[in-house]
């Protein structure tokens, strides 16, 4: 571990690039973001023990790999036509936790569209997710990288629509 | 059907001698809709709980039969009662939250109180002349559903007192149920995870014609197939879809087997396991010998097997969770899927089921969210109200009979279907009160 | 001696103590609130006397016996 601080504004650029990535769906470049046992958690009851209780997404680092094939290289029909998306990336804090590592706290709301013939059920419609998002960012080798990403929808035990683009 | 019949409408269902096709009415008209509330739910049994959400006293849970909510609590006697969310004061819901424990349920508005077997334990500034008289007619306390019924820890509802016995109602379903209830040693299921929920703009019947559904696979779940040749078991699939590897796998894996129809509506797969060996020297030999034991080895064959099972009319059963659809309007329904637990099973393998549902079932998932994309996109479709007709006469032409009413056919045909319609026309169509 | 101790701040007039044990519990005709007939309290029997008083939906009644 190095003496690197990892406060606000490193905090900011690395949760605005992860945006970016995902909006622009460089997600190749994503999945380097993520340390090697890195966890990509979206609960449905964040109080539950994982093991017990069934979440929108847990992704171990392969499952991580798979969902981006899944959604760079296979045509599916949730996805047929694709979503667009826009992050909104907003109070980010960084705290460092007794561990060494970083526990970079934002609120995010996500905006997202199915493009295609919009006269049609389910195309054209901006829908709108909004959710805190915590990261547990490791530095290593002078590198931050995530540990854990933690989305907590406001909605989440709550009835969900098509949520196979990336949140 | 007379001849002088012949020439008629043939209404929402058309039936005949190799036809069988469903108008496009039947799922986009609301006035359609309104009928189906009244005469496929409101008036049969529904599926409303397993006893597991509600294993203790004071426990409750809410829930719908059709368009009416509905409590299931468990009062301090340990009864289960399924009572309307209504102050039959003047109206307001008494319960304002899905699940939880309680002695009392309070009325918001004017604060009349029922205990949790649905009993008025209360009614606030009661006397005096601004009261109630001392001869008012007091209720006796919510809205009870008449009928109750469980069958293995699931709890059934309906509205209409006259409804035949459930063991009875659900007739050959009954062994899908056991089939998959007795993948646990000691036969018991449990519901610990909270559910997935999903709503699709499209019709209910969808939902309840595609789970049990052999056709659609290769075609919807294409993605999913080439997902699966490429990561296996590796990404937590625990050996679900062991042999959906390509479109040319799933045909063989998912001919397999016998669909049945039923007298009242059911729609049901039971694939039986073609080999036992595999299973009995793999991963999870211990827990495959410990059912060998309890249930001998045709039985184990059907309980490793893949049933599946569309219970009429809300009740979905498939992998290891229990399904219900509740329609919101004839384009809206809500899919909630109640992942279980097997009970004296060990947590590796629960643990195992859980993530390989959440990876298909899921909202972000790479299986569900496809289907409810596919009713969307019917729904979509079906705004084309100038084509008449669906058509459904896949394996028409082979279908046997297995008696007691019931008649099978190969998966991947439509028998399932056709015993849905069959069952929901009788019901749209009858003259008399249902039962 | 018994006294019944009733807070006024949570009794909504519910009447199930009225319904239980009419020789103690009465309802103002004003406010609705309860009214206790202290004397015959203490004449009933202890049984009846703790059933009228747990009938209380809001809690609002208890029993000080000195």
């Amino acid at each position: 571990m190095t003496n690197l601080v990892f406060g606000r504004r490193q905090a900011e650029a690395l949760v605005y690039r992860e945006a970016r990535l995902l909006d622009d769906l460089e997600l190749d470049e994503w999945l380097t973001l993520f340390t090697d046992d890195g966890i990509y958690w979206v609960p449905i009851d964040e109080n539950a023990p994982v093991d017990e209780s069934v979440s929108i997404i847990y992704d171990w680092p392969l499952r991580r790999e798979e969902r981006v094939r899944h959604l760079l290289d296979i045509p599916f029909p949730a996805q047929s036509p694709r979503s667009r998306t826009m992050h909104l990336v907003s109070n980010v804090e960084s705290v460092k936790q007794e561990s060494g590592e970083y526990l970079v706290r934002t609120n995010q709301i996500i905006h997202e569209i199915r493009v295609g013939d919009f006269s049609q059920v389910g195309l054209g419609v901006v829908n709108v997710l909004a959710g805190q998002v915590h990261y547990t960012v490791r530095i290593v080798n002078g590198n931050p990288l995530i540990a854990m990403k933690k989305v907590l929808l406001l909605n989440r035990e709550m009835p969900q629509g098509n949520l196979t683009f990336m949140l | 059907m007379t001849e002088s019949n012949e020439a008629a409408d043939p209404g929402l269902v058309w039936t005949g001698p190799k036809r069988f096709r469903v108008r496009t009415a039947a799922y986009v008209d609301p006035v359609v809709f309104a009928r189906e509330m009244k005469r496929v739910f409101e008036s049969n049994w529904v599926f409303v709980a397993h006893e597991s959400e509600i294993s203790e006293p004071g426990n409750y849970k809410t829930s719908h039969i059709g368009l009416q909510p509905v409590i299931i609590s468990r009062d301090d006697d340990r009864q289960i009662h399924v009572l309307l969310n209504r102050c039959v004061h003047r109206g307001a819901a008494v319960c304002r939250e899905q699940r939880g424990s309680a002695n009392l349920f309070r009325c918001p508005y004017h604060g009349w109180m029922y205990g949790n077997d649905g009993k008025l334990v209360g009614m606030s500034l009661a006397g005096g002349d601004a009261g109630y008289d001392s001869d008012f007619d007091r209720p006796e306390g919510l809205v009870r559903v008449p009928r109750v019924e469980s069958y293995r820890g699931m709890v059934f509802a309906s509205l209409n007192p006259d409804v035949k016995p459930l063991v009875e109602y659900l007739g050959r379903a009954a062994w899908i149920i056991d089939n998959k209830l007795d993948a646990s040693p000691v036969g018991q299921i449990q519901l610990r995870s909270k559910p997935i929920v999903a709503r699709y703009p499209g019709n209910w019947k969808f939902q309840a014609e595609n789970i049990v559904d052999g056709y659609h696979f290769s075609f919807v779940h294409e993605g999913f197939t080439h997902l699966q040749r490429q990561y296996q078991d590796a990404t937590g699939d625990f050996g679900v879809h062991a042999g959906n590897d390509s479109p040319a796998d799933v045909r063989r894996v998912r001919s397999r087997g016998r669909n049945y129809g039923t007298p009242n509506g059911h729609g049901l797969t039971a694939r039986p396991v073609a080999d036992l060996v595999p299973w009995l020297e793999g991963k999870h030999g211990a827990y495959y010998r410990e059912l060998l034991d309890a249930y001998g080895e045709e039985r184990l064959k059907m309980i490793a097997g893949r049933s599946t099972a569309s219970i009429f009319p809300n009740l979905g059963l498939i992998h290891h969770q229990i399904r219900v659809w509740r329609p919101l309007s004839a384009n809206l329904t809500e899919v909630t899927v109640y992942p279980y637990d097997l009970v004296g099973v060990d947590e590796e393998i629960n643990r195992g089921w859980l993530r390989s549902q959440e990876r298909f079932y899921g909202a972000a998932g790479y299986g569900q969210p496809d289907d409810t994309e596919v009713f969307a996109v019917n729904q979509q479709g079906l705004s084309a109200t100038a084509v008449d007709w669906l058509i459904l006469e896949r394996g028409l032409h082979a279908e046997r009979d297995e008696g007691g009413g019931d008649w099978s056919g190969q998966p991947g045909g439509e028998v399932p279907q056709r015993s849905f319609w069959l069952e929901w026309m009788r019901r749209m169509e009858s003259q008399e009160e249902q039962s | 001696m018994i006294r019944i101790v009733v807070d006024r701040t949570r009794c909504f007039g519910y009447g199930n103590c009225v319904a239980a044990l009419s020789e103690v519990f009465d309802l103002n005709d004003e406010d609705g609130v309860v009214l206790v007939d202290e004397e015959a309290a203490q004449t009933v029997a202890e049984r009846q006397l703790d059933a009228a008083v747990r009938s209380c939906p809001t809690n609002a009644l208890r029993i000080n016996r000195t």
